[in-house]
């Protein structure tokens, strides 16, 4: 009787992998015995966590992906010690929180150049290798948040659905070169960006926003409910199964209960549903805690 | 700029109908703007294109003024390229208080009034090597209101017509689409508004709702645009030399806004939203009168 | 007739944002038509029109011209009733190739120079507790396709900032809407085009695709109608007294995409989008592909 071929170790990227998901994911790959690159800013730090039982498994670099030649150079690192690049996880990102009408432009500037441009740069670094290999993965994870958009991370919201429309038109681009664009929809986990990768306008830091109180209350609101949201071993898991499974991958996979209800109501909902029913919400967090805020203190108009 | 194309229109006195004729003269194409009375509101709408407008008496409950409109457009042209079946009107009353005549009356404009165009337009069009038509139906075919059924019932089987000849009338290339006006301040809540003859008598069982509804409807549409966009739209399908027309083309934010509504919920969501809204204007207006009495047998 | 409104509209030299304030001049209302170069495109605008469309010179990349604008806007007509974001650049070519700033370009103008613009108008429409905010997305907001990544992301975010947009406003009944046009015939798509360096160089490894969908657009663009139905729709969503939804499609095209694409599911869509081979977008893309293929 033939057995099957075991799964050769697959040679991966993962961007942002000093915590969260970034770091779950590295050490899920290590684990199945995939020779992961692990990128992070600070990684005298960060890295020796990352690694610990891995050794073998797991090369940590250090990598900004708002530098070109820093995510060149991860490319080159990853391909300098394993001789290819089998898939790239793009999961580094940050949280911007505050009103669209207050977001100035170096905030936004600065959200996009890692949520947008950044993937984009960790990405076209690693495509001259995947070209020549004829195959490759670019999983990318994005969130709810690229699907939906609510009050007090709008411009989060913008920079993910961007991410999204760039991931879909590359995805029509690569077809053809055989290597495949995913994005991971991810639900509502315990991480540490609420804590760690969040930073909020500077309206709202001097304490001068018109919208202090329901930016204040989501913020409170979203760590609460950090805390209590499940560890990050599910998605990690997605991720590395999306990196082995051998047949073509779909646009989004979504991964979190959440996802799985709220996105059938997106799916199936005129906007005018859905849009009552988020208005409707009152839980604490998105988008309860804003719209609990507003109505317990209606804005008044300034003359 | 799209080649000058030969357009036959009904119902152009006024309204949707002579906003389309005045957009297409305007961009250069040959109309024949038909209506019941050129006499009185032809030169009014040909004002400014008298060269390119020609305005016929053509009423299409009358199967000669037809024949004597499609001539003229032979003689003229020797062809049409669209025929935009435009002309028609609202009925207003309960289902069982309008009389036979108003039914008939109404089928006969609305529904049997667009087949009788259609018949006399494909031979010409066929000639023409094909041909778009453009009927014109209502945000009521898909959202059914009360005190409108007779109505909806015209605008139901203007679509069945409209979706069948679509299919019969491809071999010959001849395209067959829907546009689908919203609410539109025209004079079809004045004008070409026909209560019922209980309502006009005050005899009707509900004449408190009915009058309720009409003054909201009529406030509803006082407030919203004129038939512009639909006339562009229109006029855009007619020029657009590309792919297939799609079948149905609903026009404004509110046609597009409630066909998403109805389709994205069940016939039980949809009525039960209904019961329970306080909105008003069509179809919605209706219900928080009979809310109540509704109420006494289904609790 | 609505009540003569008072219109702010932003790249009305050309296009959608041209048509548009001429429309709502035609119906009576008063257009501040703004835009980079009043000197050189003001007069042709204002033709004909003049004392309902007052141009003012607005880069929506530049903080002090918007301030600037909206300043003498509120001072000589005392409100906002509307404010049309239009202003918006195209950009064409594989997303592999996209340098830094020529992404940066097109989010500092399709989306952040929206938002500059709402924050500098939002504090009177605020004041006021009324006003429209209305922004000119794309069918490329709701779908993406070959090489036009870039501005699929900028018009996939002015998307999701339109929804957040709309929460926020919500409290001061300021009414927030995206529309999204088809394929129009527009200078946009006849003028220079913009492609990345490495296609206007000829030396991207996508050059025949990419050339191949720009002549295919253009070659559509042509079968195509012109802005004067966006330009309407967007005239009827100044007046419009009831609740604005949150999304307009404009246009046949875009009526048909928005249905379909809600409909089905990403695989569904993608085969559907893949198999097409008609001259226009994406179909001469697929077409130069399974033709040339790419490097």
């Amino acid at each position: 009787m033939e057995v099957a071929e075991k799964l050769a170790p697959r040679v991966v990227i993962v961007t942002g992998a000093s915590r969260g998901v970034g770091r779950e994911t590295a050490r899920e790959l290590a684990f199945r015995g995939h020779q992961v690159v692990a990128t992070m800013r600070n990684p005298d730090r960060d890295g020796p966590a990352v690694v610990q039982g891995f050794e073998s498994h797991i090369r940590v670099i250090a990598c900004d992906i708002t530098s070109r030649d820093a995510t060149e150079a991860a490319a080159a690192f990853a391909l300098e010690q394993h001789g290819r690049i089998d898939a790239l996880v793009n999961n580094a990102a940050l949280l911007l929180i505050g009103a669209i009408e207050e977001v100035v432009d170096q905030e936004i500037h600065s959200l996009f150049n890692t949520n947008l441009t950044g993937q984009m740069r960790m990405t076209q670094a690693v495509l001259p290798a995947m070209r020549r290999q004829q195959g490759g993965k670019i999983i990318t994870v994005s969130s709810l948040a690229g699907r939906i958009a609510g009050p007090a991370f709008g411009s989060y919201c913008a920079s993910k659905w961007a991410l999204e429309g760039l991931m879909e038109s590359l995805r029509y681009e690569l077809a053809p070169l055989g290597i495949e664009v995913s994005l991971i929809t991810m639900g509502a986990y315990r991480t540490e960006m609420q804590f760690k990768s969040t930073f909020v306008t500077q309206k709202l830091q001097d304490g001068t926003s018109v919208y202090q109180a329901p930016c204040e209350a989501f913020i409170e609101g979203e760590k609460v409910r950090a805390n209590l949201n499940p560890g990050v071993r599910t998605v990690a898991c997605n991720i590395a199964d999306a990196v082995e499974f051998p047949d073509p991958l779909a646009l989004h996979i979504p991964v979190g209960f959440d996802v799985h209800r709220v996105m059938p109501l997106r799916e199936r909902m005129s906007y005018d549903e859905f849009e009552a029913m988020i208005s409707g919400m009152r839980n604490e967090g998105f988008p309860g805690s804003w719209f609990g805020t507003i109505e317990e203190n209606p804005p008044v108009p300034v003359a | 700029m799209a080649d000058p194309k030969v357009i036959l229109i009904t119902g152009t006195s006024t309204g949707i109908g002579a906003d389309t004729a005045r957009e297409l003269a305007a961009r250069g194409h040959h109309v024949i703007a038909t209506m019941r009375n050129p006499d009185r509101d032809g030169p009014r709408v040909q004002a400014g294109f008298e060269a390119s407008m020609d305005v016929a008496r053509c009423d299409v409950t009358d199967q000669s003024s037809i024949d004597a409109a499609f001539a003229l457009t032979q003689e003229k042209y020797g062809r049409l390229d669209a025929l935009v079946n435009n002309a028609g009107y609202t009925t207003y009353g309960a289902v069982l208080e309008q009389t036979e005549e108003e039914i008939h009356r109404v089928f006969d404009t609305n529904l049997y009034g667009v087949v009788r165009m259609m018949r006399a337009a494909v031979p010409i069009m066929r000639e023409s090597g094909g041909g778009k038509i453009l009927n014109v139906t209502s945000i009521a075919a898909r959202l059914i209101g009360p005190l409108f059924g007779v109505y909806c019932a015209t605008k139901t089987g203007l679509e069945a017509v409209s979706e069948a000849t679509r299919y019969e009338l491809a071999r010959h290339g001849i395209q067959v689409c829907l546009v689908a006006p919203g609410i539109v301040k025209t004079d079809n809540q004045w004008r070409s508004f026909d209560t019922s003859n209980a309502f006009n008598d005050g005899v009707s069982e509900y004449q408190e709702t009915m009058q309720g509804m009409l003054d909201e409807v009529r406030k509803v549409a006082s407030g919203r645009p004129g038939g512009r966009l639909n006339a562009v739209q229109m006029a855009d399908l007619i020029e657009i030399d590309e792919q297939p027309l799609p079948l149905r083309v609903p026009v404004g934010e509110d046609t597009i806004r409630a066909f998403a509504n109805r389709a994205a919920m069940s016939d039980d969501e949809w009525e039960t939203m209904l019961w329970t809204t306080d909105q008003e204007g069509y179809p919605f207006g209706f219900f928080k009168n009979e809310r109540a009495a509704r109420a006494q047998h289904f609790g | 007739m609505a009540d003569p409104q008072v219109v702010l509209i932003t790249g009305a030299s050309q296009g959608f944002g041209a048509a548009t304030a001429r429309e709502l001049a035609e119906r009576g209302h008063t257009v501040i038509a703004t835009m980079r170069n009043p000197d050189r495109d003001a007069p042709a605008l204002v033709e004909g029109y003049a004392g309902r469309i007052s141009p003012q010179r607005l880069d929506v990349t530049d903080a002090g011209t918007i301030s600037a604008a909206v300043s003498a806007a509120l001072d000589q007509h005392g409100r906002i009733d509307a404010l049309i974001n239009n202003a918006g650049v195209s950009l064409f070519g594989a997303v592999e190739e996209i340098t830094d700033a020529e992404l940066h370009h097109i989010l500092d103008v399709n989306v952040v120079g929206a938002m500059r613009v709402i924050g500098a108008v939002a504090p009177s429409m605020r004041a006021r507790c009324s006003g429209k905010i209305i922004n000119v997305s794309s069918v490329a907001g709701l779908i993406g396709g070959p090489a036009v990544g870039a501005y699929c992301a900028s018009k996939f975010a002015l998307e999701a900032i339109t929804e957040a947009l709309r929460y926020e406003m919500q409290p001061w009944s300021i009414q927030v809407v995206a529309v999204e046009p088809g394929v129009v015939n527009t200078e946009m798509l006849h003028g220079n085009l913009s492609a990345i360096a490495s296609v206007r160089e000829g030396r991207s490894r996508y050059q025949g695709p990419v050339e191949a969908l720009i002549k295919g657009l253009r070659a559509a663009a042509n079968r195509r109608q012109g802005p004067r139905s966006v330009a309407s729709q967007l005239a009827d969503l100044v007046e419009i007294a009831e609740p604005l939804p949150l999304r307009v499609p404009i246009g046949d095209d875009a009526i048909r995409i928005s249905q379909q694409r809600g409909l089905m599911t990403d695989d569904e869509w993608e085969g559907f989008l893949t198999s097409l081979r008609d001259e226009g977008f994406p179909g001469s893309y697929f077409q130069a592909v399974e033709e040339q293929g790419v490097g």
